[in-house]
């Protein structure tokens, strides 16, 4: 087991009340694996990666939980647990790669900060030859040109490849990447999708998937987990959830056929509500029972007031998903 | 009245507005109630020449023996009143010209920002001296002398404004409909004119007491036999062997001043414009 | 377009506009000394004014031409330097700019140093933990030091060193040799010249830290491990430095402005000392010259600052900044 997440609970501290972002969420990645976390926007898919990397914004508490990662145990409650591993043990592709590089500083100076990092004794023409074969690596033409170029100079698509050569530097058990190919065109999402895959194949590390497109997920993912409104709804192989979905939240996902999250729409809610009906529920005050019961299709009576737990799906102990309905006949 | 208490109670809200009011009333204080509780600022004492604060003379006297909290506290006043003339005038006339740049458009815009460049291309204390070195002294005349030094600032900033106004809709339609352009500034482009105009003319008061106390420091100011701050810190600079409280006083009340000035000014922008107070 | 043609016509542009600026300040320049009310001539002598250097001035200024002949005169002189002949010592204007010119330079600079040295630290310092005590106690200060008059601190910094101790001498530029004399003379001038802008500095590194620190580029930077102080002291400074230069450019003006009245206190011999002593003898020649040199420098730095930001920040000079 390379990776593994357990019982993670995150809060945000907001003037309008406590928010519960996260509610014990659990995931499991192999090595050489890529889990897919699926979610719409406000599912709290995103603050699984920065508690992970320990980067959440100054408003959030990490309230319970622990990741062991490649042997060693973290408590996540405590601030800055994982930093040792940022950077050694951790790497992160970001949303938008438009903002996610220093404008003043030229493409090489953040590559070789990377290997300060990475390989302290190192000296800087072995660095930069790395560097150089790290931006040949992720396919970006004139490597030695680009390492003088500012970020501006380059694409989206090209500044995304920049953050994964970084990533590649940085030789991780962990790769997180969030909604990697978001903020870039149709065309360039399977081309960055084929840089993070090789990357995985050549270190071998896990990686942490987080989109909003389930499309991406059965297309590259090993294995998937639904997040709801903070909590897991489903996870398993991404052919065992993608043939029988546990969870009616997954079904109805999978029934859309289109993205679930078309939050660079303008009119987000307009547009939700013709996929599912209704909205999250206030994530202030957990409603009693199933979290998705307002919504669901085939909520029964006792969906208002009990808890669901994980059960298995189809007796598969490897796919599980939080439904009453597994366990009622 | 209520947006005014309101404002009040925001700047009372935290502690730099608190200061700033403070420091704001206990100058206007000293400035109007000073000559109650001291003697005749213009009498002289010669046989009491350079006194050091005591009962008779609070702060103590000058060379010619006069009360110097009655001449501190009148030429306070007198900086005051000037300072804010200077920044009355020159946001009117300033906010006037450039909303009338700003609607227009074409060359009388082009021509507009070019001059305010051009004023903006002399150092402030520089341009000023140019000025009433060539055109005299005086209170009036340095009132609007410094007034033109001071007038781009207000300029550009409605100029910017009411550009920004130009192209919305609703005063395109009025436009349309043929209502009078002076309706339409009257109506719409003053209103929105004036918050920033506002805060910039507190933002600028401070600046605008200093600059006065310099120019009169360096004697290009008020002329005897009016004193103000900057005035009082020269008389006291002349004779400095003899005596430092009455440079000292005046340089503190200065500092008082603007302090206060400066404090109140930003809590008042932090109050009308938060978006822009980043910059704490 | 590459890089370096990019940065080409970005220099071009820039130092076209500024030229146009100079030759319209000079122009306003020309305008306001011939608005003058009065005999124009007998104005610019002032109380010197004698039949033969009424006729003299007429003729060097060329008062007896059409006003776009003189315009074009004065331009054309001014561009070259000259400025013509003092009244009063019978030397060339420019010569008596130029004697004092280094001594101006060397306390605005000086001045600028000490801000940027000691200002960019406690800007620092004060955006590594906002709102903290330490943070709102610097912010308290720097706005104290932003709103003190430079007149203020001149007299008291005077007074105390005049009166009280005597550890730095408070009056003159020093010996011409004497490199060190001329350092200690430099220190009290500058010192209440550098207040102010060390208060301002602070607070514009510590507004402009904070914002680049907002930035998402910080957060990558943070997710591969990158320390905290190379992120600070590093990445986010650089960027936090371009508004404060610009800034800066501006302020040159100002600090030109008010080392009239530091120049004066400390006895210093100056451009502003200099302006101030020939408008006190209404020898308006001088005053002119001495204009039209602190507004070409005012611009220059100007230019020069948006030189530095276009370093700093590669976008500049690409048209994106």
């Amino acid at each position: 087991m390379a990776i593994s997440l357990r019982d993670l609970s995150v809060d945000y501290n907001l003037p309008i009340g406590t928010a519960h972002a996260l509610r014990n969420v659990s995931l499991d990645i192999q090595k050489g694996e890529m889990l897919g976390l699926v979610g719409e926007s406000g599912s709290g898919k995103s603050t699984v990666a920065f508690a992970l990397m320990g980067l959440l914004a100054n408003n959030a508490t990490v309230t319970s939980g622990t990741a062991i990662i490649e042997g060693r145990e973290f408590d996540l409650t405590k601030p800055n647990a994982t930093a040792p591993l940022r950077g050694r043990g951790m790497a992160m592709i970001f949303q938008d790669p438009m903002l996610s590089l220093n404008p003043v500083f030229t493409i090489g100076t953040q590559l070789i900060e990377v290997l300060r990092r990475r390989a302290p004794d190192s000296d800087r023409k072995t660095r930069i030859a790395q560097a150089e074969d790290a931006l040949a690596k992720v396919k970006l033409s004139n490597p030695k040109q680009r390492m003088n170029q500012y970020p501006h100079e380059l694409s989206g698509g090209m500044r995304q490849r920049v953050v994964i050569a970084m990533a590649l530097l940085s030789e991780p058990a962990l790769l997180i990447a969030d909604e990697p190919t978001t903020a870039l065109d149709v065309t360039v999402e399977a081309q960055i999708m084929r840089e993070i895959i090789g990357l995985r194949d050549r270190i071998g590390c896990a990686v942490l998937l987080i989109t909003h497109s389930l499309g991406l997920v059965t297309e590259h993912c090993d294995r998937i987990s639904v997040l709801y409104a903070g909590e897991r709804l489903e996870s398993g192989s991404v052919r065992d959830v993608q043939r029988q979905p546990g969870h009616p939240y997954t079904r109805m996902l999978f029934d859309c056929e289109i993205p679930i999250d078309r939050e660079r729409h303008a009119d987000t809610a307009q547009n939700r509500f013709t996929v599912i009906a209704g909205e999250l529920p206030d994530p202030r005050r957990r409603p009693p029972g199933c979290i998705f019961n307002g919504r669901c299709d085939v909520s029964f009576a006792d969906c208002a007031k009990v808890v669901p737990g994980d059960y298995p799906v189809a007796g598969n102990a490897a796919h599980g998903a939080r439904c009453l309905r597994l366990v009622t006949p | 009245m209520n947006e005014a208490m309101w404002a009040l109670k925001r700047i009372c809200s935290e502690r730099d507005g608190r200061l700033g009011l403070t420091f704001t009333i206990a100058i206007l204080a000293f400035a109007l109630l000073g000559p109650l509780v001291s003697p005749d600022p213009n009498v002289l004492d010669i046989k009491a020449r350079f006194a050091a604060p005591g009962l008779a003379h609070l702060l103590g006297t000058d060379n010619l023996g006069r009360d110097l909290l009655a001449r501190t506290s009148v030429g306070t006043r007198y900086a005051l009143t000037l300072a804010v003339l200077i920044v009355v005038i020159s946001s009117v006339i300033g906010s006037l010209i450039g909303i009338v740049a700003g609607i227009a458009g074409g060359w009388v815009d082009r021509a507009v920002t070019a001059v305010f460049d051009i004023v903006n291309a002399f150092p402030p204390l520089i341009l000023a001296f140019a000025l009433i070195a060539l055109y005299g002294k005086g209170s009036a005349t340095f009132v609007l002398l410094v007034t033109v030094v001071f007038i781009p600032q207000f300029g550009r900033m409605a100029r910017a404004r009411a550009r920004t106004l130009r192209n919305l809709s609703f005063i395109e339609a009025e436009r349309m409909l043929a209502v009078h352009p002076v309706t339409i500034v009257v109506r719409h482009y003053l209103p929105n004119v004036a918050g920033p105009i506002i805060v910039l003319a507190s933002m600028n008061l401070p600046v605008v007491i200093a600059f006065e106390a310099s120019l009169s420091f360096l004697g290009f100011g008020v002329q005897p036999p009016k004193s103000s701050l900057g005035t009082l810190i020269k008389d006291g600079f002349v004779s400095i062997n003899q005596s430092w409280w009455p440079t000292v006083t005046a340089a503190l009340v200065l500092a008082v001043a603007t302090l206060g000035a400066t404090l109140l000014g930003e809590a008042l922008r932090r109050v009308i414009d938060p978006k822009s107070a980043g910059a704490r | 377009m590459t890089r370096s043609r990019r940065t080409a016509v970005f220099i071009a542009t820039r130092l076209a506009s500024v030229v146009l600026t100079i030759v319209g300040a000079t122009l306003l320049l020309f305008l306001m000394v011939r608005l003058v009310p009065g005999d124009f001539a007998s104005v610019m002598l002032g109380p010197r004014a004698t039949p033969e250097l009424r006729a003299q001035i007429v003729h060097d200024m060329g008062l007896d031409r059409s006003l776009v002949e003189q315009l074009w005169l004065f331009v054309g002189r001014a561009a070259t330097g000259n400025f013509g002949e003092d009244v009063v010592s019978h030397r060339p204007i420019l010569d008596l700019v130029l004697e004092v010119v280094p001594n101006t330079l060397a306390l605005a600079f000086s001045a600028l140093a000490l801000a940027l040295v000691v200002g960019i630290p406690i800007g620092v310092i004060a955006a590594l933990k906002p709102g903290s005590w330490l943070d709102s106690g610097l912010a308290l200060l720097s706005i104290s030091f932003i709103t003190t008059p430079t007149l203020v601190v001149s007299v008291v910094l005077f007074l105390v060193f005049a009166i009280g101790l005597h550890l730095l001498p408070v009056a003159g530029a020093g010996n011409p040799g004497d490199i060190v004399d001329r350092l200690q003379h430099l220190i009290l001038p500058s010192v209440a010249l550098a207040l102010g802008w060390v208060g301002y500095i602070s607070r514009l590194v510590r507004a402009a830290l904070l914002d680049s620190l907002a930035e998402l580029h910080v957060r990558t930077l943070r997710a591969y491990g990158v320390s905290e102080y190379r992120i600070v002291g590093l990445y986010a400074l650089k960027l936090a430095l371009v508004p404060v230069v610009s800034i800066l450019g501006i302020g040159l003006g100002d600090l030109i402005g008010s080392s009239v009245v530091v120049e004066i206190i400390f006895a210093r011999p100056g451009i502003g000392s200099l302006i101030f002593n020939s408008i006190a003898q209404r020898n308006y020649p001088v005053v002119q010259a001495c204009v039209v040199f602190i507004v070409a420098f005012y611009i220059l730095a100007n230019l020069v600052v948006d030189m530095i930001n276009a370093l700093l920040d590669p976008r500049i000079a690409a048209g994106r900044g």
